[in-house]
């Protein structure tokens, strides 16, 4: 039952006849887990929170950037290094103090979906890499729990249900992770920031319809050109020898999918605080890039780094020997791996990031 | 016979173009289509296996044989979140 308060902030959803008082305790009663707290992520959780989904839970590992904020407005510019689960969660319960939200500040890894998938109502996926989004996939059709999936690349987007009642999933159209040729760089394609706040809506859409049973859900993926104001869709079928969803099904227990980008996740190319220590104390140190905002240096800078912002990170280091060491840092040792990413495109063969960044190295070694 | 392409995602990027009209001969399949589209790229064994096809309003396997005034999307799979 609601309260009075809660009456009054769902009063135009208990006006539509397909929702009504007990549409509304439907939506109060779903759990529905979101994967992914940026661009798609934003709007699902902003418009599911606020149409009253009772327990959201919101699973991301990485923390809030100032590029992000084009796209991903459930976060704000004073949560700038802070996990994107709490950032969002903040948010949410600003909005609706009425659902409950759990947050993980974790990648959606084998040994999470093996515990909490089975706990959900729905699925929506809004990560930005394919092992994610085939671990989710094959996560959903083993625990029988629908998949709202939405991506996006530059001006372009799709939205896809997947899984529902038992329907088409996603390695019925694509078996299995794609070449690497079809993924040239995992170094992030720009993107307009409105355009998944509009995929993202419309996964938002399908989710609750859904929850409710409300009209027809597509099994089919929605294409969407926001240059050419067009969308498009296509009929799913489901493929007699799916991989995951057929009888002749290969995959039957979750595993994990490696197709990260290569330098987003592998250890080697972190150096830990002592290393770099040990390495500036040698006889051939190291050229140290604080790879931070300018605003940052206010708080804190050390003293022998050379300061290239992110944004700039390509053209500031144009002049620089290629295959000298360079070592990266930002705040905490997240944007310092973008930065890598980056400058390895522009032929930089010899990156490190500092793992934990400055913060880690001044709680340590001070100043210098 | 006349045909319409649509190129999604990173297709655009990769052959440069968005869209197309083209006059094929008839009994074409996509895949054949496919290969004479991506003739310039590399690996292109590997692309046509991680791209699927829609013709009109339905996905299609690549063994389907075009016919007159066909619209084609080739549709890449896509991960931008
Ligand atoms: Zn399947």
């Amino acid at each position: 039952m609601f309260s009075k308060e809660e009456k009054n902030f769902y009063q135009r959803h208990f006006l539509l006849d397909d929702i009504q008082v007990s549409g509304q305790e439907k939506l109060k009663k779903s759990k529905v887990l979101i994967i992914g707290l940026g661009g798609l992520g934003s709007p699902v959780a902003t418009y599911l929170g606020a149409a009253g989904v009772g327990s959201l839970t919101l699973v991301d590992g990485d923390v809030v950037e100032a590029s992000n904020l084009h796209r991903q407005p459930i976060h704000n510019y004073q949560n700038i290094d802070k996990y994107k689960v709490y950032s969002a969660k903040e948010q949410l319960e600003k909005l609706n103090p009425f659902i409950e939200v759990e947050a993980i500040n974790k990648h959606f890894d084998v040994n999470l979906a093996q515990t909490i998938t089975s706990k959900f109502d729905l699925v929506i996926d809004c990560t930005d890499n394919f092992s994610a989004r085939y671990l989710i996939n094959d996560a959903c059709v083993l625990f029988n729990k629908p998949l709202v999936s939405g991506a996006i690349y530059k001006f372009e987007g799709q939205v896809s249900v997947y899984n529902y009642k038992k329907g088409p999933c996603l390695r019925c159209l694509y078996p299995k992770p794609p070449s690497d040729s079809l993924v040239p760089n995992c170094a992030q394609a720009g993107v307009l920031g409105i355009l998944p706040g509009i995929i993202g809506n419309l996964q938002a859409m399908e989710a609750l319809k859904i929850l409710l049973n409300l009209g027809v859900i597509q099994e089919k993926t929605l294409l969407y050109n926001a240059l050419e104001s067009s969308f498009k869709s296509f009929g799913l079928r489901k493929h007699k020898s799916c991989p995951v969803c057929s009888s002749k099904a290969t995959i039957t227990k979750l595993t994990a999918i490696h197709k990260e980008c290569k330098m987003n996740t592998l250890k080697e190319f972190e150096i830990s605080i002592d290393q770099l220590k040990e390495k500036l104390d040698g006889t051939n140190p190291p050229l140290v890039i604080d790879c931070r905002e300018h605003s940052e240096l206010e708080v804190s800078r050390l003293s022998f780094t050379k300061h290239v912002p992110l944004g700039e990170i390509q053209i500031g280091t144009e002049d620089l020997d290629k295959d000298q060491e360079i070592v990266v840092h930002c705040r905490s040792g997240v944007r310092s791996i973008t930065a890598i990413n980056l400058m390895a495109q522009v032929g930089f063969t010899n990156l490190k990031s500092l793992a934990g960044g400055i913060i880690a190295w001044t709680n340590k070694y001070g100043m210098e | 016979m006349k045909i319409q392409i649509e190129y999604f995602a990173i297709y655009r990027d990769l052959l440069g173009i968005s869209s197309e009209e083209l006059e094929v001969s008839d009994g074409l399949s996509i895949k054949e289509l496919f290969l004479q589209k991506t003739d310039a790229l590399m690996d292109r064994d590997e692309l046509l296996e991680s791209t699927v096809f829609a013709v009109n309003s339905d996905y299609e396997d690549c063994d389907y044989i075009l016919k007159e005034g066909d619209e084609i999307v080739f549709i890449p799979p896509v991960s931008g979140g």
